[in-house]
């Protein structure tokens, strides 16, 4: 039988069920894709049945394996060729569309730019510790957080006190 | 209204339905994998009688058959150790990824998910499967090192006949073809493809040797070969004689 428990299970899994969807649904840019890979991390996690030491080290582990997993599935030929049906045009406010199409934007910018902001700006972590999730310099995280924000095209002011 | 980028990432939160969701069907499949285990146990049970009386009774004529090549093997190993003793070079070390079921797929994290193996002298050993499609690695990985740690000043060159080297950098995906020669640093994971790119079209190899090259400055000082075979589509890895040059 497993080792983890159920109810230690759910706690896991409602401590890490965000990020672990927010990043799938980042690289892979649909629900159902999201939904599987979600799956898959928190299969993963019981079939390895890994204790951790400390939360931070829970969810270093949750990222690496989302990001690791996620990766894999855009490297497959058939991912990279197929067409999402999902992609149905919805009906706005100008408002509303001014978010969609940012949402877009951020969907589309390149793996390294989107995990390097979605760490900095979402998980609040500080430079160096995204260094060290993802094995890079400190100053091309910099570059990527700088780069990231110009191709976003983002002036929403508010959040950007750097924490270098 | 002003929106900031934490609400762009908060837009791609799972809603309260996804989340129970998600939960019942990972229940739902840990359960049936739960299940499977259970199921799997008992057929290896059996299986583990079955093989235990078909090994007894194959052991003997196992012995016999391959009383000649142990001898030789045993005299080969012997001259190596010899030929090491006298040059102070203490021979390679070449590892890779092996598997028991010829349907497994390399994943991505396969570093992290599986053990690398060392590879054995004269000893045909089961890969991966690997397919263009499938397989999340580029080709085959080989790590190769001296396993003489004070072999200082000496480099590795990494010949194959067919098929071609590459290198993977899995954190960004790059993957950059070096073709059928290569230097390596001790430790260094070159992966071979068997993939074939002619003029005119796309074929895979059915078989290669990958020659492990010691070299002090020019001088060679020891070389290695690495068989690699194809039968049924599973690829076999086998080490051959080390060979030991210098004096």
């Amino acid at each position: 039988m497993d080792q983890i428990a159920d109810d230690e299970f759910l706690d896991i899994y409602h401590r890490n069920i965000k990020r672990v969807y927010q990043i799938s649904m980042l690289y892979l840019k649909n629900i159902t894709d999201a939904e599987d890979s979600t799956q898959i991390v928190f299969l993963k996690y019981l079939k390895s049945k890994k204790t951790f030491n400390t939360l931070e080290h829970e969810e270093a582990w949750f990222i690496r394996v989302t990001m690791n997993h996620c990766k894999d599935v855009q490297r497959c030929w058939w991912k990279s060729h197929r067409v999402d049906i999902e992609k149905i045009p919805e009906v706005h406010t100008t408002e509303e569309n001014e978010f969609a199409l940012l949402k877009e934007e951020l969907l589309e910018l390149p793996n390294k730019y989107k995990e390097v902001l979605f760490l900095y700006y979402f998980e609040g972590f500080a430079v160096k510790e995204i260094s060290k999730h993802l094995k890079r310099n400190e100053s091309t995280i910099r570059t990527q957080l700088s780069k990231g924000r110009e191709l976003l095209k983002i002036n929403m002011g508010g959040y950007y006190e750097e924490k270098y | 209204m002003k929106k900031n980028i934490n609400d762009l990432f908060d837009s791609l939160s799972p809603s309260e339905s996804q989340i129970d969701k998600m939960y019942r069907s990972i229940n739902q499949n840990r359960n049936t994998s739960s299940w499977h285990l259970s199921l799997k146990s008992y057929a290896l049970v059996g299986s583990i009688v079955m093989v235990i009386i078909i090994c007894t009774c194959s052991v003997v004529l196992y012995l016999n058959q391959n009383n000649k090549q142990d001898n030789y093997q045993e005299v080969s190993n012997t001259r190596n150790l010899a030929n090491s003793q006298e040059t102070g070079f203490g021979g390679f070390v070449v590892t890779t990824y092996l598997t028991k079921e010829s349907q497994e797929y390399l994943g991505g994290n396969y570093v992290e998910e599986s053990k690398g193996s060392r590879l054995a002298l004269k000893t045909r050993l089961l890969l991966p499967t690997y397919d263009l499609l499938s397989s999340m690695t580029p080709g085959y990985p080989f790590t190769f090192e001296l396993s003489d740690r004070d072999s200082n000043g000496i480099t590795l060159k990494i010949e194959v006949d067919n098929g071609q080297f590459l290198t993977w950098n899995s954190e960004s995906g790059k993957v950059s073809e070096i073709g059928t020669i290569a230097m390596s640093k001790t430790g260094e994971t070159l992966y071979w493809s068997p993939i074939i790119h002619d003029a005119k079209n796309t074929r895979t190899a059915s078989e290669a040797t990958i020659k492990v090259i010691a070299l002090d400055k020019d001088k060679i000082i020891a070389t290695q070969e690495i068989l690699i075979t194809e039968s049924d589509h599973r690829y076999y890895a086998e080490l051959g004689e080390l060979i030991i040059l210098a004096e």
